[in-house]
């Protein structure tokens, strides 16, 4: 019975994307919300509004949606955001983010970069004290049982994430490591470094890339801040992605090659 | 050489059904241009030639079952398109004179077009010959036929080895061995999950970087083994048939090209006017017919195990679907698009979310890369 949800889970993992990768994030971000609603509702407002009305002008140009796939972004900036940052800034920065990376190739899908992490790069590059922050503890614990069915569906590739938490023990090992990093690591891992669209899609590039972007994160990491420094893992994520079409490449060459050999 | 052996005749699985017509598709001759050898109202005996290719005469269809030839459809340049027979009664196995080799015997008695080449998925050249033949017996059916006649699937695979200089592997499931192996016959037998031709032929013999390989469906050999071992041209077919639910509602026998079109108005289906029975094919699930190829542009291919798991071990499937999607033949070849046809395509056109057909993706691409050679 188990194994016959996992499998048809699986099996329908590719055509409800935009749905489980919602059903992953919406608790966090309900959890967020409810946990501070006068202050969050703004910002909430403001970044479902951008992405919705992005997604709305480039499916009327093109005449063919979807839409609500660029509801995955705007909850993940809604998540890792700065509590300072204005609704106009989150705004402007997801519009951004979303028109460059995502709907100028065509939209979720044909990008090979995380628009989450993007949207989250762009606010820290456009106004400089906005740095992506950790969320509370409570937050990240809702986010869990949505990071599972991602990893479960397969949206998530498990490689990258598993890479990404060894990439960063071996770069952080001993002096940086700290069990306090754990919770928003894996919660960046999953939602950020492993973006199906984003991340490679060859085994061995997964591990590569899961491998580079953990041993990033500590080496780009800021010295002294209190808990695990987010900008280091959204500059991370975003160097991956941008080698994850080389390393996918050098790895089917690398495979090619070792098959050449065998048969030689 | 003549491949007769001893005879022994026995009972063969269920009757075979009585038909309103048979229809014989051109469409089935993928790489032929077939022209039609009678005309509307002639009688027709079973195993008489109804179609032959233009320019290699002796790749002959023939009639599955005795009648009167109701319709002749052809199109440009008389090339035939379908042939429909309005049989006298229910095809029965014929005595026939058996004459020549494996080869001869093929062409003659209408099992030719049956051969499918990888790379290409073709009706083979008559003169070739491939680096092994892989005879599928992955199917229900084609199991239910093995396991019912493994005497004449032990000539028919015997038979089959004079085509080739390789060996002739039948491919089945796990447990015992549906033929004995012996000489050149080698028996492939692997858990279910490793189904698909399309796997095996990547384990056993790719041809993605060079060589040909031939591949045969099981119920052909048998026919070959019985028209060697017994002097009996049998044209029916075992094949099963699956209900609106997905599940199996059991087999039948019939004739090729039996119009199949009552029977699945009888499990349930909302059937066309007419669904005849093509050649090679074990299963009927209307679903596959319905399936109508759209116009709308494709979306993103969203990369998950489910997809990468639709191709052969080995397979690079997402960057794979991503040539096919842009047409890039050259990327293709090298990721191995050649050790698979259309068929082997369907899971990733199910799973996939981008609405892209593989099959038709990947036979502009196999078309292309045949122009080449």
């Amino acid at each position: 019975m188990r194994g016959e949800f996992l499998a048809t889970l699986r099996a329908r993992a590719a055509r409800d994307a935009t749905t489980l990768r919602l059903m992953a994030i919406a608790p966090p971000a309900a959890v967020l919300f409810l946990s501070a609603p006068g202050a969050a509702w703004p910002q909430l407002l403001a970044v479902v509004t951008a992405a919705l009305a992005c997604a709305l002008v480039f499916a009327e140009i093109r005449g063919r949606g979807p839409i609500f796939e660029a509801l995955v972004p705007a909850l993940l900036m809604f998540l890792f955001a700065p509590p300072e940052a204005s609704p106009g800034q989150l705004a402007f920065a997801l519009s951004l983010a979303l028109v460059l990376g995502s709907l100028i190739f065509g939209g979720a899908g044909f990008g090979f970069l995380s628009i989450g992490a993007l949207s989250l790069a762009l606010l820290a590059f456009s106004f400089p004290p906005l740095a992506p922050v950790a969320p509370v503890d409570v937050v990240i614990w809702a986010a869990l049982p949505g990071g599972l069915l991602v990893l479960l569906a397969g949206l998530a590739p498990w490689r990258v994430v598993l890479a990404g938490a060894a990439g960063f023990a071996l770069a952080a090992w001993p002096a940086a490591l700290d069990p306090g990093y754990a919770l928003p690591l894996a919660l960046v891992l999953v939602h950020l470094a492993a973006d199906p669209f984003g991340a490679p899609v060859t085994g061995p590039g997964q591990w590569l890339s899961g491998l580079m972007t953990g041993g990033l994160v500590s080496v780009l990491a800021a010295l002294g801040l209190p808990g695990l420094d987010l900008s280091a893992g959204v500059f991370a994520v975003l160097l991956a992605n941008l080698f994850a079409p080389l390393i996918d490449a050098g790895a089917i060459a690398l495979a090619n090659w070792r098959e050449e050999a065998r048969r030689a | 050489m003549s491949c007769l052996e001893p005879q022994r005749r026995g009972p063969f699985g269920p009757p075979a059904i009585l038909p309103d017509t048979v229809t014989l598709e051109a469409r089935d001759l993928l790489g032929l241009r077939p022209v039609a050898c009678v005309t509307e109202g002639a009688e027709v005996a079973t195993g008489a030639l109804v179609m032959q290719d233009r320019s290699r005469s002796e790749i002959r269809v023939v009639a599955p079952v005795a009648g009167r030839v109701e319709r002749v459809e052809t199109g440009l340049g008389r090339r035939a398109i379908r042939v429909v027979i309005r049989p006298d009664g229910a095809a029965r196995t014929a005595p026939v004179t058996v004459e020549g080799d494996t080869r001869d015997l093929m062409l003659a008695f209408g099992l030719w077009p049956d051969l499918r080449t990888r790379p290409f998925g073709r009706v083979p050249d008559p003169d070739a010959s491939p680096d092994a033949i892989l005879v599928d017996a992955l199917s229900g059916a084609g199991v239910l036929a093995a396991q019912a006649t493994p005497f004449a699937l032990g000539h028919g695979l015997r038979a089959l080895t004079a085509l080739t200089k390789g060996p002739v592997i039948l491919c089945q499931h796990g447990g015992p061995a549906l033929a004995p192996a012996e000489g050149r016959v080698e028996i492939d037998a692997l858990a279910p999950r490793h189904d698909g031709m399309a796997r095996r032929l990547r384990r056993l013999h790719s041809v993605a970087r060079s060589g040909e390989v031939w591949v045969l469906d099981v119920q052909t050999a048998i026919a070959l083994g019985r028209l060697c071992a017994e002097g009996l041209f049998d044209a029916t077919r075992l094949v099963e048939i699956v209900t609106p639910s997905g599940a199996a509602a059991g087999t039948l026998r019939a004739p090729l090209g039996a119009d199949l079109a009552p029977v699945l108005k009888e499990h349930g289906w909302t059937a066309p006017a007419s669904r005849p029975l093509r050649r090679n094919e074990t299963q009927i699930d209307p679903r596959r017919d319905m399936a109508v190829p759209s116009d709308a542009p494709l979306g993103p291919i969203v990369p998950v195990p489910a997809l990468a798991a639709s191709l052969p071990l080995g397979m690079r499937t997402i960057p794979l679907l991503r040539a096919l999607q842009i047409g890039d033949a050259d990327t293709a070849r090298r990721l191995g698009c050649l050790d698979l046809v259309e068929e082997d395509m369907r899971a990733a056109s199910t799973i996939c979310a981008s609405g892209a057909d593989y099959g038709l993706l990947l036979r502009r691409v196999l078309d292309e890369l045949e122009g080449e050679r």
